[in-house]
């Protein structure tokens, strides 16, 4: 049985994880560079180790540095969080060869899950819609053959790729060559790995992805789907769960898709498989993260289910208690990212010191944030500073609750995207839930701050 | 004051655990604080009167020439060559040059050097041998020594 846990991150993620710990019984062990001194993850853990400087290659990305302290301050697991050390399958086998118990599937699913078009194989074996595409393509002229068969407009992805890095869209036959080109080059610079690989372009797709739970045992549940279709340079801004393009059969049906897919990957642990939504309503698999994600509280408000707790269940070997019939969704939960960002001067980054800071409360409403007063947000790291979740019986209800908790959220001396979310909620296609990934494109942010 | 005295004192409580140690005759009076505490943050640590002239044999009391030398990694603190060996890489007072390897900060079965970064001489080894050390811990305190000296 896990004793105790060493989280390998930090910020909102790192207090998260640390709080289901401390409900549990575990004991915790908080990792932080110099530059994060003064963290409320540092302060909350039982014991702390500072494990090097602000660059986060030094410090929260450097193995050596993280298993040391698992080392002398002996935790038994490590939890990784998001980002950071996620996603990396070397480390993962690097806890199991210290025998510390990495809390999330193996080096070989991650490894697995992490090659887009490994990824793509495994699910279209298992015989889970894919974007219509190509495997790896060396050459423009194999390149052109396939988007001929798929169709124009295409895209060029890196396969080492992600987060939209590493990605190119084509209109024309006339434009493929130079981009072709130009996209092995990115991929070679940002990933080392110049692979790419051609897919269908969809115009207004939507990104619905379903939470998975698995326990190794041959137990998979789903907990529902997620909307993030709302994103800005293809970074998630607001969730929401149930989406409001799905009916009961789409959502079954691709819930049951998700859990042949980790099925068919012998998926461990808590998973996202994404899926693009195109507007007649087919769904393809775009990839599976292995992890826990940003958004997954909107899946735990739903579903009134631990994520973080299921986790270290189902590393501890624990066998699933649930049956899927046992999964009940209830009412409406929606996610705003709030980002130390500059709205209205184009989500510029904005470090520095939170002056006053106040957080929005009631029935319904959870704030999962690292922030306090006089907290100063130091430059090196991710710009999220809060997650607002809330939940309603109904998604009418959910949104009116989020704008006044909007409203009640105070965050000064910084700028942070409150305003932006502000908009959106009364924003009348976001409100009959018609959007798409390009929502942003035709949404004009008014230069005013909405009265609070 | 008779420095040679309180060295060999000094090199021997360095062997202890020793936290206090005095000791007066009608001539003099020699009395010694030792923080073993590994709490990182020493500079503000209170020592009492009588303290500076033990510490520094020297006779100086100003300590802006002081510099500490912290952990490059997390990991485990020696001060000699490998857990057999005994002998430390350096002594309490001893003046190293700039590059000297001092320590190793052990993680992973690999060994990290901590290397003096000025020309100085050791007055204080801040953490114990053995023990877990974080990045940017204090591990000796130097007295910076100009180049001629």
């Amino acid at each position: 049985m896990i004793k105790k846990i060493l989280i390998a991150n930090r910020g909102e993620i790192a207090l998260r994880i640390i709080r289901t710990c401390k409900e549990l019984g575990i004991q915790t062990v908080a990792v932080h560079s110099t530059a994060d001194e003064h963290s409320l993850h540092r302060r909350f853990a039982d014991e702390d180790v500072c494990i090097g400087p602000a660059d986060s290659r030094k410090s929260y990305l450097h193995i050596p540095s993280i298993i040391s302290a698992a080392e002398i301050t002996g935790a038994d697991a490590i939890h990784p969080g998001y980002g950071f050390l996620a996603e990396n399958g070397q480390f993962a086998q690097i806890c199991e060869e210290n025998k510390i118990k990495f809390i999330g599937p193996t080096k070989e699913i991650i490894d697995l899950m992490g090659d887009k078009a490994m990824a793509r194989k495994i699910m279209s074996d298992a015989g889970i819609p894919i974007i219509p595409g190509s495997d790896i393509v060396s050459n423009p002229m194999e390149g052109l053959k396939t988007a001929h068969s798929v169709g124009f407009p295409v895209i060029i992805k890196a396969t080492a790729g992600g987060g939209g890095k590493g990605m190119r869209v084509v209109q024309s036959e006339y434009e493929f060559e130079e981009a072709f080109h130009l996209a092995q080059n990115e991929a070679e610079k940002a990933f080392h790995n110049p692979n790419v690989y051609i897919e269908k372009y969809f115009g207004k797709p939507r990104h619905i992805e379903i939470q998975i739970l698995a326990d190794g045992k041959g137990n998979v549940l789903h907990l529902g789907d997620r909307d993030c279709s709302i994103q800005r340079k293809h970074q998630k801004l607001i969730e929401e769960s149930p989406s409001p393009f799905l009916d009961d059969k789409m959502r079954k049906v691709m819930g049951d898709a998700a859990i042949k897919g980790a099925k068919a990957a012998h998926y461990v642990g808590v998973g996202t498989v994404e899926f693009l939504v195109d507007s007649k309503g087919d769904f393809f698999f775009m990839e599976m993260n292995t992890r826990i994600q940003v958004e997954h509280p909107v899946s735990e408000f739903v579903t009134g289910i631990d994520l973080i707790r299921e986790q270290i269940h189902v590393a501890n070997g624990g066998k699933l208690k649930l049956k899927q019939s046992d999964v009940q969704f209830r009412g409406h939960a929606i996610e705003c990212r709030i980002n130390a960002e500059n709205p209205f001067k184009d989500f510029t980054p904005s470090a520095g010191k939170v002056d006053s800071y106040h957080m929005p409360g009631g029935f319904g409403v959870r704030v999962d944030s690292h922030l306090y007063a006089e907290y100063v947000i130091p430059p090196y790291y991710d710009s999220l500073i809060a997650k607002l979740i809330v939940w309603g019986e109904d998604r009418k209800e959910a949104i009116s609750k989020m704008s006044r908790s909007l409203d009640e959220f105070i965050i000064e001396g910084i700028h942070t995207t409150i305003p932006f979310h502000q908009q959106v909620m009364v924003e009348q296609g976001f409100q009959k839930g018609n959007y798409s990934t390009h929502y942003l494109e035709q949404f004009t942010l008014v230069d005013k701050k909405v009265d609070t | 004051m008779d420095s040679k005295l309180i060295e060999s004192i000094l090199e021997a409580l360095d062997r202890t655990e020793t936290r206090y140690f005095k000791v007066e005759n009608s001539k003099k009076k020699i009395e010694i604080v030792r923080n073993l505490s590994s709490e990182s943050q020493r500079q503000d640590s209170q020592l009492p009167l009588g303290t500076q002239d033990a510490i520094m044999p020297d006779g100086q009391s100003d300590t802006s020439d002081h510099h500490d030398i912290t952990s490059p990694y997390v990991g485990f603190f020696r001060r000699s060559e490998s857990k057999e060996a005994t002998k430390p890489l350096v002594k309490l007072r001893e003046v190293v040059d700039e590059g000297k390897i001092i320590a190793y900060i052990q993680s992973m079965n690999l060994q990290y050097e901590v290397k003096s970064d000025i020309h100085g001489k050791i007055l204080e080894v801040l953490v114990e041998d053995g023990q877990a050390v974080e990045y940017d811990q204090p591990l000796f305190r130097l007295k910076a020594l100009s180049d001629d000296s």
